[in-house]
């Protein structure tokens, strides 16, 4: 099955980079990790009720992140382009959308551009 | 941000798509007499009696060839791909990503070309 949202570590590498965890629409429950099973949840419900949860982003939520941002499979894989004062900025390509927009997300908080 | 099909779209691309496809599922809620109270998302397939398969962003995405996804001036999301019939593009759009594959995903099942 394809990757359906932001991995443990990539959700966490995310909140590190500051962005806003009330973009994530999807969660994993601490629980659940200190149980060994690694599972994630839509959020369908309010975060407090939800409770010590960790977020996750779909590729929905992280084209919106992006704001702007384009994505595009080529032979080569997946990459995301995003357009800041009329420069490309290009992501490298990965087999995986979700993995493209997490490295533009990475690439761009390091030029400072978002 | 629409992260998934509703429940009106998914039925109508389990028409259409593979089942492994999907990467979610849809599950109802009942009454101690079994009446259907409300549905709720969940991630994964696990196709079982009383569910309804459901598409992230993601999962649309992986079913066209070679997709592009941008935002247009008029905010509104567009899905482009190539048609290898014609050597012209077919696209799609909607003010968000999931409902642009969607209509995507119908209009290349009306021309033959899923």
């Amino acid at each position: 099955m394809n990757k359906i949202c932001t991995s443990l570590e990539q959700s966490q590498k995310l909140i590190e980079l500051g962005i806003d965890v009330n973009t994530a629409d999807m969660f994993y429950l601490r629980a659940d990790i200190a149980l060994g099973e690694i599972e994630c949840y839509p959020n369908v419900l309010h975060r407090e009720e939800v409770g010590d949860d960790i977020p996750a982003w779909s590729l929905a939520a992280l084209m919106d992140v992006l704001d702007r941002g384009a994505l595009f499979k080529t032979p080569k894989g997946w990459a995301c382009q995003s357009y800041i004062e009329f420069k490309a900025i290009t992501s490298d390509y990965y087999n995986n959308p979700i993995d493209a927009c997490v490295a533009m997300i990475e690439k761009l908080h390091e030029q400072k551009l978002l | 941000m629409k992260s998934y099909t509703n429940l009106e779209q998914s039925k109508k691309l389990a028409e259409i798509l593979p089942l492994k496809s999907a990467d979610m599922r849809f599950c109802f809620s009942h009454t101690l007499g079994g009446r259907v109270t409300g549905h709720y998302p969940m991630i994964g397939r696990e196709p079982s009696m009383g569910t309804i398969p459901c598409w992230s962003l993601a999962a649309m995405l992986s079913v066209l060839d070679f997709p592009s996804l941008t935002q247009n001036k008029e905010d509104e999301w567009e899905v482009c791909i190539p048609n290898h019939k014609s050597d012209e593009y077919i696209e799609a759009s909607a003010y968000n990503p999931v409902d642009a594959c969607y209509k995507m995903i119908i209009r290349l099942n009306e021309l033959n070309l899923l």
